[in-house]
């Protein structure tokens, strides 16, 4: 077969419509049949999803083995790091999951610097409130104050200062924050819902890789 | 032989989901109602988004400064996650970034940390700079691909301290890292667009971004770049089922309050 004919966007669009209708009907109708179907296609998608995984590794790989053939500067040593370590820790992975060196660099090394650079947060945040919480008009003043409120009355002293800032916060985020976070999680579940409409449709192409008014 | 199709249709439906369904038929009538006004050339008004239309002057801003943009979609999670519908409506945005970086000859830098979104990316990325004429333009070095959220983030901060991006956009499935990219961005003085749907990292973005996508925008935005009438329609009719649902809860709460629960009731089906 031509493979210009089989890198076709309608193909492509016509899979994810007769997949996608099919689990939102399973979704709501319990026939089996239907049942069936998308339980092979929930299977399906967990091995496409590896081979897409593979896939994208290769890409990487593609991207670094560019580097070290051209000896990038400053780059093809990394990317030789990248390759060594790659071997080693699918080689230690093989070997056991649960002991050897697969565990100790996992407990020992990722965990420590991911938790170490997941500490520096509060430093950001620091910054960043400093920057919002700037009383320049009403509804920042408000912000503002509100902040303090509640910061309060998430840490001891703030009880210490008043009794009532702890009901104070309770209250703030509960009459304050929540319903405006379920605004929002309201608002972008439906724009979850149109942007499944589009894809089921086909209007959403994009990350198909087909563009209006040329590409393929 | 309505009853009987009713019944029928009764005997089949998953309890608890019905409200659901019907939700979703409305929509889908208000959806064909917004396109067919956009076929016969009435279109719905479109509500604007500015964080969108602040892409081109961002790009526009890096051309005139002689830097680079850079993008995220942040850590999102995998295609096949129930992160990967942002992960799906970023690469659709990153399309558009992509165009215009290709048009104003501005480097585009990604970091990202799916590796099964990298074909998806590289290709949309690819057609982006076919699209403007510029395929020898694009390399797929420009995605540079981090393992996991910490690896990735450490490699944001470096690429800001050694390549000044004049823009950054980090539009996706974001978590902890919009609060440290974020900041790091505003030290060097970067514009500044975020996006997400991800409520608990809104704050973070509102806070350090200069123009941001809040939760739903991020799924429009697509339709918002294309201005296709089936797209514009899906924008329109969002909106008005926002408006209609919005007053449903109301009259749900009045009737609640003075004792007739239909909508509590309706809801539950």
């Amino acid at each position: 077969m031509d493979m210009s004919v089989a890198r076709r966007p309608e193909i492509f669009i016509f899979i994810t419509g007769v997949v996608m209708g099919l689990t939102l009907f399973g979704y709501f109708f319990d026939i089996s049949e239907v049942q069936n179907a998308v339980q092979t296609f929930q299977t399906w998608a967990t091995g496409i999803g590896w081979f897409a995984l593979a896939l994208g590794f290769l890409t990487a790989a593609r991207v670094h083995l560019n580097h070290i053939r051209r000896r990038t500067p400053g780059r093809w040593y990394f990317s030789a790091w990248l390759f060594i370590l790659t071997f080693i820790v699918t080689v230690a992975g093989l070997i056991s999951q649960s002991t050897g060196f697969y565990k100790w660099s996992f407990t020992w090394v990722y965990t420590p610097l991911g938790a170490t650079l997941y500490a520096t947060t509060g430093f950001y945040i620091f910054s960043a409130a400093y920057r919002a919480f700037r009383a320049r008009n009403l509804e920042s003043s408000i912000l503002l104050i509100a902040g303090i409120l509640v910061m309060l009355g998430n840490c001891t002293v703030g009880e210490v200062i008043w009794n009532q800032i702890p009901a104070i916060n309770e209250w703030l985020q509960l009459n304050g924050e929540t319903p405006a976070m379920r605004a929002l999680l309201f608002t972008a579940a439906f724009g979850l819902i149109l942007f499944g409409i589009r894809v089921l449709m086909g209007a959403e192409k994009r990350f198909l890789g087909v563009v209006e008014g040329g590409g393929g | 032989m309505q009853t009987a199709l009713m019944l029928s249709v009764q005997s089949i439906l998953i309890e608890g989901r019905g409200s659901s369904l019907i939700v979703l038929l409305l929509v889908l009538v208000l959806f064909y109602a917004a396109y067919s006004m956009s076929k016969s050339g009435r279109p719905p008004k479109m509500r604007r988004l500015i964080a969108i239309d602040a892409i081109e002057e961002a790009v526009g801003r890096a051309a005139e400064m002689g830097k680079p943009v850079h993008y995220t979609p942040g850590i999102s999670g995998s295609l096949s996650s129930w992160q990967g519908p942002q992960m799906v409506a970023s690469i659709s945005i990153l399309g558009y970034v992509g165009e215009l970086c290709a048009r104003y000859d501005v480097p585009l830098i990604i970091n990202m940390a799916q590796a099964d979104a990298i074909p998806l990316m590289e290709e949309t990325l690819r057609l982006s700079y076919l699209k403007e004429g510029k395929p020898e333009r694009f390399d797929p070095k420009m995605i540079r691909y981090q393992p996991s959220q910490s690896t990735m983030v450490t490699a944001i901060l470096g690429t800001f301290q050694r390549e000044r991006p004049a823009a950054n956009m980090m539009i996706g499935g974001l978590y902890y890292e919009s609060v440290v990219i974020g900041e790091a961005a505003n030290f060097i003085g970067a514009m500044q667009i975020g996006g997400t749907a991800n409520t608990h990292q809104l704050p973070f973005i509102v806070a350090t971004c200069d123009y941001v996508l809040i939760g739903e925008e991020l799924y429009a935005a697509a339709a918002y770049i294309s201005k296709e009438p089936m797209q514009v329609a899906s924008i329109a009719s969002e909106d008005w089922i926002k408006f209609i649902l919005l007053a449903i809860t109301l009259l749900g709460f009045i009737l609640e309050v003075v004792g007739i629960p239909v909508v509590s009731s309706f809801l539950k089906w």
